[in-house]
C-alpha cells in the first residue's frame, strides 16, 4: 500500500493558550488552508508539557460550532423569550454607551459587572473601578474563594492554583474532594508521577471515579464531615507527639503571645509591642521579647505576664488544648463522619511516617530572613491537596484552615515534598490589598479610589454603612459575609431583584451562564430576570447587557447581546496581576494570541471594554483630547497599560529593549517576544530561592524585586488567626465597628481565630430525618460547564447524566437502575433518572455537572439528549437560607467568606410514579434559534478535505 | 448481534435455493425422480431466483455496494470471499442445467454432470455461507460445527419443501419424496433445538479476561452517552420470554406444520389441487419458520465486545 | 491482501496502557480523534452531531468499569481505554472478502485500504474487543491506524513522531513501542509489571499490552499509634524536651 506517511500536519502552526477550561495549557494550533487541522500540546510549555486533555483537543468543535453568536442582537420580544433582531457595532456601542453613561453620571452603584469564566480579571476588575461602581467581581464567590482565603489568612497562598503538591518528592498525598480542578492537566501529570515512583496516594471524596478510582486508598467520607476527619488527624498527630516543633517555633504564629483577658477588648489579640511587633516569650533569656527578631527557643506554651500585667499565652498552647480534646479523637468522630476510627489513625500514623521517618534533605544551600545560612534543606514530603468538596460547604473556610493547621504541624509547607507556593505567592495579609466601595469612595464619574475585592483585616476594612448595611450590591464585605474576598456573584440576581440593598439599573455580566448551570436555584432565578415591577410594568432588572460567544441559556436574558469571538480570535495575557501560570519553581504568564480572524462580526469583549471605556471617557482609556488610549485594543492595552510605573500586564521582556522582567518601561515589541516564546515568560528560581519562601531571603528579595510583595519581611503563617478574632470581639460589641444586634450571633460563632467543624448550616433546616442524603455534583473531565455541549465531540461523551446512587441506598427506598425517581430538597423537587452504582458514600447521591441543557439552547435540536434526558442539580439548590425571627433571609453561604454552599444540598429520593412521563423536570419553553445563527445540518465530516488526494 | 434483515434474507433465501439444488440432485440420482424438461427448467430457475434474490439482498447489507466485486478476491483467506466465489460459480452449472431443460437437451450425462456440478457447488456454497458465522470466535454461539450442519439442513429443508411445492403444482405425484422431506424437516429441528439448549453458554471470554481486572466487574461508564456502532451492530437482546415464543412459533410452522401438510398430501391424495395446496401451504410454513430461525441465529448471538458494554445496556435508560 | 503475512513481522509496533494510572479522563480518546479525521483515514464523521441520538466514528473509547467489594476485596473503579491491539492472528484481517482490510509486515500495524472497502462490517463482527468501527456517513470500516502517519512522518519533530493518543495522556498511561524487541522500554515495562493480552483465548494474539491496576496499598500502620496521651500536661513536657533538643 502506498501511504501518505510524510504528510505536513498543516501549512501553518500557531502557538497560543487553551481556553477551553482554566486550566491555561499550552497549544500548537495547526492550520492548513486556514482551517484547524489539529491543536496539539506544547511540549515546551510549563503547565502541560505537551499534555492535552480531551476538552483541549476537542478546541477544534469549539472553533466551528453553529451555537456561535454572529452578531450584536437586541431584544424585540420579550425578555427571556430569545426573540433578538441583529444589529450594527455603532448602535450596539451606542445603546450601552448611553445605558452606562446616564448611570455614571447619577449612582455608579446602579450598574452592577459581574464576570463568570473571566481570565481577564485585571481588565475587568480595573474597568469597573475605573467606572466608579463598586459592584464588580469574577465567579470565585460561587467558585471556591474559601480556598482562597483560608488559605491567604493561614500561609499566604492557597490551593486552587496558587499552590502545587510537590509531585517530585512527595511520598504521602492526600486529595481532598478533587474531581478535576483548574490545574487539569498539572494534576494528571503529577498524578502519573506518583505512579510512576510508587508514593502513596490517598484521596478523601464521597465518590470513587476518575482520580479516586486509581489512588491507593480511597476514604469515601460523608459531605461536609472533613473538617472534622481533618481535625482528628490533627488530634492523632498531637497525641502521638508526631509534629515539627521548629517548624511551627519559627514560621508560625505558634509562639506569638496571645491575650487572655476576657470581656475586654484585646481579649484573644496578639500582644504587641509599640511597634506593633508581636511579642514572644524567649526560653533562653526567659523574658518576653519582640518577634521581629528570630528567637531559637520560644515557648509554645505556659502562662506569663506582660508588663501591664496581663496575662499572655503562646497561641500554640490554645490550639493545643482545643484538638487534644477526646471530642476529636477518631472514636468519637468516626461515626459522624463515616470513616472508621482505625482507618482515621492509620492514615494520621502514615502521614507521620512520611513526614517523620522518610524526610527528604536535599543540599541547598539557602539564606533565611534574618540572614542565617542553612546548608540544606529539610522537606517533610507529605502533600495535600484540596478543593469544591471542601470549599462548596458553608463550613469550607474553616475546614480548610484545617487543612493547612494540618500541614503546618507537619512542617509540610514550601517543603520539598510538600506543599508548594506559587509565584508570586506567598504574600502576607499586610501587603495585600482591603476592599473599596463605601459610599464615600463611590461619586458620579468618578473612578473609585481603590480595588473593590481585597482582604479586610480589620472589622473596620468592611464595605458598611453607620448601620452595618452592605455598600454592595451582593453584600461582600458586609456583616453578611465579611470576608468575601472574591465577591458574591450568585447574590446578584436575587439581590438586584428584590432591590435590596438597592435597586439596580444595568446590569453586565460576562461570561457566565447565570440562567442555567452558575445559578443557584435557577428556576426561581430564571423568573427574577423577567420578573416585573407591577406598577411600572418594567423589568425588575432594568437593562441587562450580556457578552457571551455562543447560544448559551443566558443570552435569552439579555436586552443587549455583545457576541465575543472564540478563544483562538483574540489577544488575552494570563497575567501576574491575575491568576498566573507560574509553577512552583517559577514565576510563569501568558498570552492568548489570535491564529484565526473571525469570520463573523463579532469583537472581543476586552477591545469592546476598552472602546465603551472610551466613548465614556473613563480615566486611564483616554488621552488629554478624549481619544482613545488604546487605539489598537486590548492588544495595545497588554503593551502599554501599567498598572504601577513598570508593572503592567505581562512580566517578561520589559523595558524599551525588552531585556527586563516583572519591572520595566513598556516595550513595544513585547507581545512579538512572547510569540517567539511559545506565547509564555517563565523565569526558573535559583535553587536557593525555591523552598521555605516565606523566610527565604534570597526569593523575598527576589519577589520584592518583582513587585510580588511590599517588603522583604518574613511571611508568619498563622495557625492562630487574630484577623478572626478581631471581627469576634466587634460581635461582642468591642471598637467602632460592630455588626448590627441580628448577626452577633452568626459573627461570634464563625469567627473563631482557631479552625472548627460545625454541621453545614443548610442541615438545620434539611432535617436528617426529612432529608437524610448529601446530594453532590462532579465536574467530569471531558466537559467544561456548561459550554461543552455545543461541542460535537464532547458531547458524545457526556450527552445525559444520572443521578448515581449507591445499591443499598437505592434497595431501601425500592429503586431499581434506571428507575426514574424525585430528588426532594427543602426548596423544590426534580424529576431524573438513576444509575446503581457502588463506589459512593451511601448517604451520599451526585451527579455530572452542568450536562442538562434547557431545550433549544446551544443551537442543539430541541429533542437533544441533554434536554431530554440531561438534568440540572442546580434547581434543587436554594441561594437563600430561610428567613429566621430576627434576621433577613441569609445567603446560603460560608458566613465567612460568602462562599456558595453548593454540595450542602440534602435531599430524600422517591420513586416516581409508573405513569409519569421518563423525562427531567421541570421543563422550560423551548429557547428559539436566536437571529442569525442556522440550524445545523445532521453530518459532520469534518478533516475529509485534509486528506492527501481527496 | 442485529438481526439485519438483508442478512437474515440473504441467509434464508439463498441457502433455500442451493439447498433447491442439492434436494433436486439427490432426487434425481437416489429417488429415480423424473421430471420433464419444463418442469426441471422450472426448479432450476427457481433455485437461481432464490439464490439470486438471496445474493442481492446481501448487497443491500454493504455500504459501499459499488465495490462488492472486490469481494470475490480474497478467497485464500475469507469464507465471504470463498461464499461469493463459490455462489457466483455455481451458478455456471446451474445455467447450463436451465440450458439442457430449457432446450431440451437430452444428452443424460450432459445433465447429470451438470446437476451434480451444481449440487457440488451448492453444497460448497452454503458451507462457505456458514462458515462466515461459524469462523467467528468472536460470537461464541456460532463458532461450533453444528452452525455449518444446520445452515445446510435448512437450506436441505428449505429446498425440500420448494421441490415439494413446483412439482405438486406441476401435477407430479410427490409421495415418494414426501418422506425423506419429512425426514430432513425433522432431523433439522431436532439438531436446532440442541442448538438452542447449548448455544446461550457463556463462550470462552469473560469480564475479566476482557479487560484483565479482577473481581465482580461491571460496566459502569459507557464510552460514550449514547448508543454508537458496536452497540447498534452488536448490541442487540431479545428477551427471553419473547424468544420462547418465536421459538414455539418456529416449531410449530416449521416442523409441525409441514410434516403435518404431507402427511395429509401422503395419506389423502394423487396429485392434484389439495396436494398442491398443501404443499405450499408446508413450504409457507417452513420458510416462515426459517426466517424466524434466522432472525433468532443473529439476535440471540453474544459478541464478546458486549463484555465491554453489558450493563450499561442491560441497566438503564440513560447513561 | 488479508492473508495474514507469512513470516512474523519483525517489529511488532504497538501500545502498552497502564490501567493502574488511567483516570478516565478521555484525553487519548479526543486526541485520536482530532488527529486521525483530518489523517490519512480522514475524516472521522459524526452523525447527528448537533440533535438527538449524536453518534461518530472513534477509533479509541474509555470505558469505566466497578468491581463490587467481595470477600478480602475492596471495591474498585477502573477506567480501561481500548483501541485497536494489533494482533499478531487477526481475524478481522482474515476475514475481510476485498483485501481491504491487511496487516503490514514490515511493523504489525492492522490498517484498512478504504478504497477497497465495502462496508460489508464482517470485520467487525469479526474482531472481539470491539476496535472496528463503521464510519457512519463514510460508509468504510475505520480502526486505529496507530497513528501511522505520525509515527514515521519525517515532516514531525523526532520527539512527536508517537501516536496522538500516547502525546496527549497527561497520567503518562500509554506508552508506544516495539514489543518484538525484548530491549525496548515496552518490552520491559510488560516484563517488569507482568503486562497481559486482552482475551487471550480468542487467540488473536495481540499487540498490545495491558499493566495491571497494583495492588491497593492499604497497609495499617496502627503499630505507630500506641504511644501518646490526650493530656495537655503530658503534651507540654513532652514538648519542652523536644524544643530543646
Ligand atoms: N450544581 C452545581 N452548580 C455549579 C457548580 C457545581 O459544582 N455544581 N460549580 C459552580 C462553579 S465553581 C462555577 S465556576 C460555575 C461555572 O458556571 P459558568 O460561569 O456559567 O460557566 P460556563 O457554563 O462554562 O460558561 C459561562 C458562559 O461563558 C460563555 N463563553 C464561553 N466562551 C466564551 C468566550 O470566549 N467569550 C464569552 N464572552 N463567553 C464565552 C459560555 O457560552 C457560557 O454561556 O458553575 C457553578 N455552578
Ligand atoms: N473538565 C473540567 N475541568 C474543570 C471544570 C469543568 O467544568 N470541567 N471546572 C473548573 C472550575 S470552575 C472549578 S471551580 C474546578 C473545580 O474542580 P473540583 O474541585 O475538582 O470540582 P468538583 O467537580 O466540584 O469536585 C468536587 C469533588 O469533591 C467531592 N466532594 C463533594 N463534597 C465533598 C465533601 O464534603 N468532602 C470531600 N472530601 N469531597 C467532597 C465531589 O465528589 C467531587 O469529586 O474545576 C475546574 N476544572
Ligand atoms: S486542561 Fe485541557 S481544556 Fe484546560 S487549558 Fe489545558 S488543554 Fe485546555
Ligand atoms: S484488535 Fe480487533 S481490529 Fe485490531 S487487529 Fe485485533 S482483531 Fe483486528
Ligand atoms: S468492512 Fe471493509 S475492511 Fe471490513 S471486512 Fe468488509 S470490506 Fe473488509
Ligand atoms: S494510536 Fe493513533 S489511531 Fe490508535 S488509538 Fe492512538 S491515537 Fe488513535
Ligand atoms: S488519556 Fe490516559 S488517563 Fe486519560 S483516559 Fe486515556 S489512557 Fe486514561
Ligand atoms: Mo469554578
Amino acid at each position: 500500500m502506498d501511504l501518505a506517511l510524510n504528510e505536513p500536519t498543516g501549512d501553518t502552526v500557531k502557538t497560543t493558550t487553551c481556553y477551553m477550561c482554566a486550566c491555561r495549557c499550552g497549544i500548537k494550533v495547526h492550520l492548513k488552508d486556514g482551517t484547524i487541522r489539529y491543536i496539539e500540546g506544547n511540549k515546551d510549555h510549563p503547565v502541560n508539557k505537551g499534555k492535552l486533555c480531551a476538552k483541549g483537543s476537542a478546541g477544534i468543535m469549539q472553533q466551528y460550532s453553529p451555537a456561535r453568536l454572529n452578531k450584536p442582537l437586541r431584544r424585540v420580544g420579550e425578555r427571556g423569550s430569545g426573540e433578538f433582531k441583529e444589529i450594527e457595532w455603532d448602535e450596539a456601542l451606542d445603546v450601552a454607551t448611553g445605558w452606562l453613561a446616564r448611570v455614571r453620571a447619577t449612582d455608579p452603584r446602579q450598574l452592577a459587572f459581574f464576570t463568570g469564566r473571566d481570565q481577564s480579571q485585571a481588565l475587568t476588575g480595573w474597568w469597573a473601578k475605573q467606572f466608579g461602581t463598586p459592584n464588580y467581581a469574577a465567579h470565585g464567590g460561587f467558585c471556591s474563594v474559601n480556598m482562597a482565603v483560608a488559605g491567604i489568612y493561614t500561609v499566604g497562598s492557597s490551593f486552587w492554583e496558587f499552590s502545587e503538591p510537590d509531585w517530585d518528592r512527595t511520598k504521602f498525598f492526600m486529595m481532598l474532594g478533587v474531581a478535576e480542578d483548574h490545574s487539569s492537566n498539572p494534576i494528571k501529570i503529577g498524578i502519573g508521577k506518583l505512579k510512576q515512583r510508587g508514593a502513596k496516594f490517598v484521596s478523601v471524596n464521597p465518590v470513587r471515579t476518575g482520580y479516586s478510582a486509581v489512588a491507593d486508598q480511597w476514604v469515601g467520607i460523608r459531605p461536609g464531615r472533613d473538617g472534622l476527619f481533618v481535625l482528628s488527624l490533627v488530634h492523632e498527630l498531637l497525641r502521638t507527639r508526631k509534629i515539627d516543633v521548629d517548624y511551627l517555633a519559627r514560621y508560625t504564629n505558634a509562639p506569638w503571645l496571645v491575650i487572655d483577658a476576657p470581656g475586654t477588648e484585646d481579649d484573644g489579640l496578639f500582644a504587641r509591642n509599640p511597634l506593633g511587633y508581636p511579642l514572644v516569650f524567649d526560653l533562653e533569656s526567659e523574658a518576653i521579647v519582640s518577634s521581629g527578631k528570630p528567637v531559637d527557643r520560644p515557648a509554645l506554651h505556659g502562662n506569663f505576664m506582660l508588663e501591664d500585667g496581663r496575662k499572655v499565652r503562646p497561641s500554640f498552647e490554645l490550639l493545643v488544648r482545643r484538638y487534644l480534646d477526646p471530642c476529636y479523637a477518631p472514636e468519637t468522630v468516626a461515626a459522624e463522619i463515616g470513616i472508621d476510627a482505625p482507618v482515621i489513625k492509620s492514615l494520621a500514623a502514615e502521614m507521620a511516617h512520611a513526614a517523620f521517618e522518610q524526610e527528604v534533605v536535599l543540599d541547598i544551600p539557602w539564606t533565611d530572613a534574618w540572614g542565617r545560612q542553612h546548608e540544606q534543606v529539610v522537606g517533610r514530603p507529605v502533600s495535600v491537596h484540596a478543593m469544591r468538596g471542601i470549599s462548596a460547604h458553608s463550613n469550607g473556610f474553616h475546614t480548610c484552615r484545617a487543612i493547612h493547621l494540618l500541614q503546618l504541624l507537619l512542617g509540610s509547607i514550601d517543603v520539598p515534598g510538600g506543599y508548594l507556593h506559587k509565584p508570586p505567592y506567598p504574600k502576607s495579609l499586610s501587603s495585600l490589598p482591603r476592599p473599596t466601595g463605601i459610599s464615600e469612595q463611590v461619586s458620579r464619574n468618578m473612578p473609585l479610589p481603590g480595588p473593590h475585592l481585597g482582604f479586610p483585616t480589620w472589622p473596620e476594612h468592611l464595605l458598611v454603612d453607620e448601620q452595618g448595611s452592605p455598600a454592595r450590591l451582593d453584600r461582600a464585605f458586609s456583616w453578611a459575609a465579611p470576608l468575601a474576598a472574591h465577591g458574591m456573584m450568585h447574590a446578584v440576581i436575587t439581590n438586584a431583584w428584590a432591590r435590596d440593598p438597592y435597586p439596580i439599573d444595568t446590569l453586565l455580566m460576562y461570561m457566565a451562564n447565570m440562567a442555567w448551570n452558575s445559578a443557584m436555584n435557577t428556576t426561581d432565578t430564571i423568573a427574577m430576570l423577567t420578573d416585573k415591577d407591577v406598577r411600572t410594568g418594567e423589568y425588575k432588572i432594568p437593562r441587562i447587557i450580556y457578552s457571551d460567544a455562543f447560544a448559551s441559556e443566558m443570552v435569552a436574558y439579555a436586552d443587549l447581546v455583545l457576541p465575543d469571538t472564540t478563544f483562538l480570535e483574540r489577544w488575552d495575557c494570563i497575567s501576574l496581576l491575575d491568576r498566573p501560570i507560574s509553577d512552583a519553581h517559577a514565576p510563569a504568564d501568558a498570552i492568548r494570541r489570535p491564529v484565526l480572524a473571525p469570520d463573523r462580526d463579532v469583537r472581543p469583549f476586552q477591545d469592546v471594554l476598552l472602546d465603551l471605556g472610551a466613548r465614556l471617557g473613563l480615566e486611564g482609556m483616554i488621552t488629554g483630547d478624549g481619544k482613545s488610549l488604546y487605539p489598537g485594543g486590548y492588544r495595545d492595552y497588554i503593551t502599554n497599560h501599567q498598572r504601577q510605573p513598570g508593572v503592567g500586564s505581562l512580566a517578561g521582556w520589559r523595558g524599551g529593549e525588552g531585556t527586563q522582567r516583572g519591572k520595566g518601561k513598556p516595550n513595544p515589541d513585547q507581545i512579538d517576544r512572547y510569540i517567539e516564546n511559545g506565547c509564555f515568560w517563565r523565569e526558573e528560581l535559583p535553587p536557593s530561592a525555591r523552598y521555605l519562601r516565606h523566610a527565604n531571603r534570597d526569593y523575598l528579595s527576589y519577589a520584592k524585586e518583582m513587585s510580588f510583595v511590599g517588603s522583604t519581611a518574613p511571611i508568619t503563617m498563622n495557625l492562630y488567626s487574630e484577623e478572626l478574632q478581631r471581627f469576634r470581639l466587634a460581635a461582642q460589641g468591642h471598637g467602632n465597628t460592630v455588626p448590627p444586634a441580628a448577626e452577633r450571633g452568626r459573627i461570634e460563632t464563625y469567627f473563631d481565630p482557631l479552625p472548627f467543624w460545625y454541621a453545614p448550616i443548610e442541615e438545620t433546616y434539611s432535617r436528617q430525618d426529612d432529608y437524610p442524603l448529601h446530594a453532590i455534583t462532579q465536574r467530569p473531565m471531558a466537559m467544561y460547564h456548561s459550554w461543552g455541549s455545543q461541542n460535537a465531540w464532547l458531547r458524545q461523551i457526556h450527552g445525559q447524566n444520572a443521578l448515581f446512587m449507591h445499591h443499598d441506598t437505592a434497595a431501601a427506598r425500592g429503586i431499581a437502575d434506571g428507575d426514574w425517581v424525585w430528588i426532594k430538597s427543602r426548596h423544590r423537587r426534580i424529576k431524573v433518572p438513576v444509575q446503581l452504582v457502588d463506589g459512593v458514600n451511601p448517604h451520599t447521591v451526585w451527579t455530572w455537572n452542568a450536562i442538562g441543557k434547557r431545550s433549544g439552547a446551544w443551537n442543539l435540536a430541541k429533542d437533544a439528549s441533554e434536554a431530554k434526558k440531561g438534568f440540572l442539580l442546580n434547581h434543587l439548590i436554594d441561594d437563600l437560607l430561610p428567613k429566621e425571627s430576627d434576621r433577613p433571609a441569609a445567603s446560603n453561604s460560608d458566613p465567612v467568606t460568602g462562599q456558595a454552599a453548593w454540595y450542602d444540598l440534602r435531599v430524600e429520593i422517591e420513586k416516581a410514579q409508573p405513569e409519569e412521563e421518563a423525562i427531567p423536570e421541570p421543563r422550560f419553553p423551548d429557547i428559539p434559534l436566536y437571529a442569525g445563527l442556522v440550524k445545523p445540518s445532521n453530518e459532520l465530516r469534518f478533516g475529509a478535505r485534509f486528506r492527501s488526494g481527496h | 448481534m442485529h438481526p439485519a434483515p438483508s442478512i437474515i434474507f440473504f441467509t434464508v433465501m439463498a441457502g433455500a435455493g442451493y439447498g433447491l439444488v442439492i434436494d433436486f440432485c439427490l432426487a434425481v440420482l437416489f429417488l429415480d425422480l423424473v421430471v420433464e424438461p419444463v418442469v426441471g427448467a422450472i426448479i432450476v430457475l427457481a433455485a437461481l431466483v432464490f439464490a439470486a434474490a438471496g445474493l442481492s439482498s446481501s448487497l443491500l447489507h454493504l455500504r459501499r455496494p459499488s465495490r462488492a466485486r472486490l469481494a470475490l478476491s480474497q478467497w485464500r483467506s475469507s469464507w465471504l470471499s470463498r461464499e461469493g466465489v463459490s455462489a457466483l460459480v455455481t451458478f455456471i452449472p446451474l445455467t447450463a442445467l436451465l440450458f439442457c431443460y430449457g432446450l431440451g437437451v437430452e444428452t443424460p450425462w450432459l445433465v447429470q454432470a451438470a446437476l451434480i456440478a451444481s449440487a457440488i457447488g451448492a453444497l460448497v456454497t452454503i458451507f462457505c455461507t456458514a462458515m462466515i458465522y461459524a469462523s467467528l470466535r468472536s460470537v461464541p454461539s456460532w463458532h461450533q460445527p453444528l452452525v455449518p450442519l444446520l445452515y445446510l439442513l435448512f437450506g436441505l429443508m428449505a429446498g425440500g419443501l420448494i421441490l415439494m411445492a413446483i412439482l405438486a403444482l406441476s401435477g407430479m405425484d410427490i409421495r415418494t419424496i414426501i418422506w425423506p422431506v419429512i425426514a430432513v424437516v425433522l432431523v433439522t429441528w431436532v439438531i436446532k433445538l440442541f442448538y438452542w439448549r447449548g448455544a446461550a453458554g457463556a463462550g470462552l471470554s469473560s469480564p475479566q479476561s476482557a479487560t484483565g481486572l479482577a473481581g465482580n466487574l461491571r460496566p459502569l461508564y459507557p464510552p460514550h452517552s449514547e448508543a454508537n456502532y458496536l452497540l447498534d451492530e452488536m448490541g442487540f437482546r431479545v428477551g427471553r420470554k419473547h424468544s420462547v415464543k418465536l421459538k414455539r412459533l418456529a416449531l410449530i410452522l416449521g416442523a409441525a406444520i409441514p410434516c403435518l401438510f404431507l402427511l395429509l398430501a401422503q395419506i389423502l391424495s394423487s396429485p392434484g389441487v389439495i396436494a398442491s395446496v398443501l404443499a405450499i401451504l408446508a413450504l409457507l410454513g417452513g420458510m416462515i419458520s426459517i426466517f424466524i430461525e434466522r432472525w433468532l441465529f443473529f439476535a440471540e448471538a453474544k459478541h464478546t465486545v458486549m463484555l465491554y458494554y453489558e450493563d450499561a445496556l442491560a441497566g438503564s435508560t440513560s447513561r | 491482501m488479508t492473508s495474514l503475512p507469512n513470516t512474523p513481522p519483525e517489529k511488532r509496533l504497538g501500545l502498552v496502557i497502564d490501567l493502574d494510572a488511567c483516570v478516565g479522563c478521555h484525553a487519548c480518546a479526543v486526541a485520536c480523534k482530532e488527529w486521525n479525521t483530518g489523517g490519512i483515514v480522514a475524516p472521522l464523521s459524526d452523525k447527528n452531531p448537533y440533535q438527538a441520538e449524536q453518534t461518530g466514528a472513534w477509533l479509541n473509547r474509555i470505558h469505566g468499569f466497578e468491581a463490587a467489594a467481595g470477600e478480602g476485596e475492596i471495591g474498585r473503579t477502573a477506567y480501561f481505554p481500548k483501541s485497536c491491539l494489533h494482533c499478531e492472528d487477526a481475524p478481522c484481517v482474515t476475514v475481510c472478502p476485498t483485501g481491504a482490510s491487511y496487516k503490514r509486515p514490515e511493523d504489525g500495524i492492522v490498517l484498512v485500504n478504504e478504497d477497497a472497502c465495502m462496508g460489508c462490517g464482517l470485520c467487525a463482527w469479526a474482531c472481539p474487543y470491539g476496535a472496528r468501527e463503521m464510519d457512519p456517513l463514510e460508509g468504510v470500516m475505520k480502526k486505529c491506524t496507530l497513528c501511522v502517519d505520525r509515527i514515521y512522518n519525517e515532516t514531525l519533530d523526532p520527539a512527536d513522531r508517537e501516536p496522538a493518543c500516547v502525546a496527549a495522556c497527561p497520567t503518562s498511561a500509554r506508552h508506544f513501542g516495539d514489543l518484538a524487541d525484548p530491549q525496548s522500554a515496552v518490552s520491559k515495562m510488560v516484563a517488569a509489571r507482568s503486562g497481559y493480552d486482552l482475551m487471550p483465548e480468542q487467540a488473536c494474539r495481540p499487540t498490545n499490552k495491558y499493566l495491571p491496576v497494583r495492588k491497593k496499598q492499604l497497609e495499617r500502620m496502627t503499630e505507630q499509634l500506641a504511644a501518646g496521651d490526650t493530656t495537655a500536661e503530658g503534651f507540654f513536657s513532652w514538648l519542652d524536651r523536644a524544643l530543646s533538643s
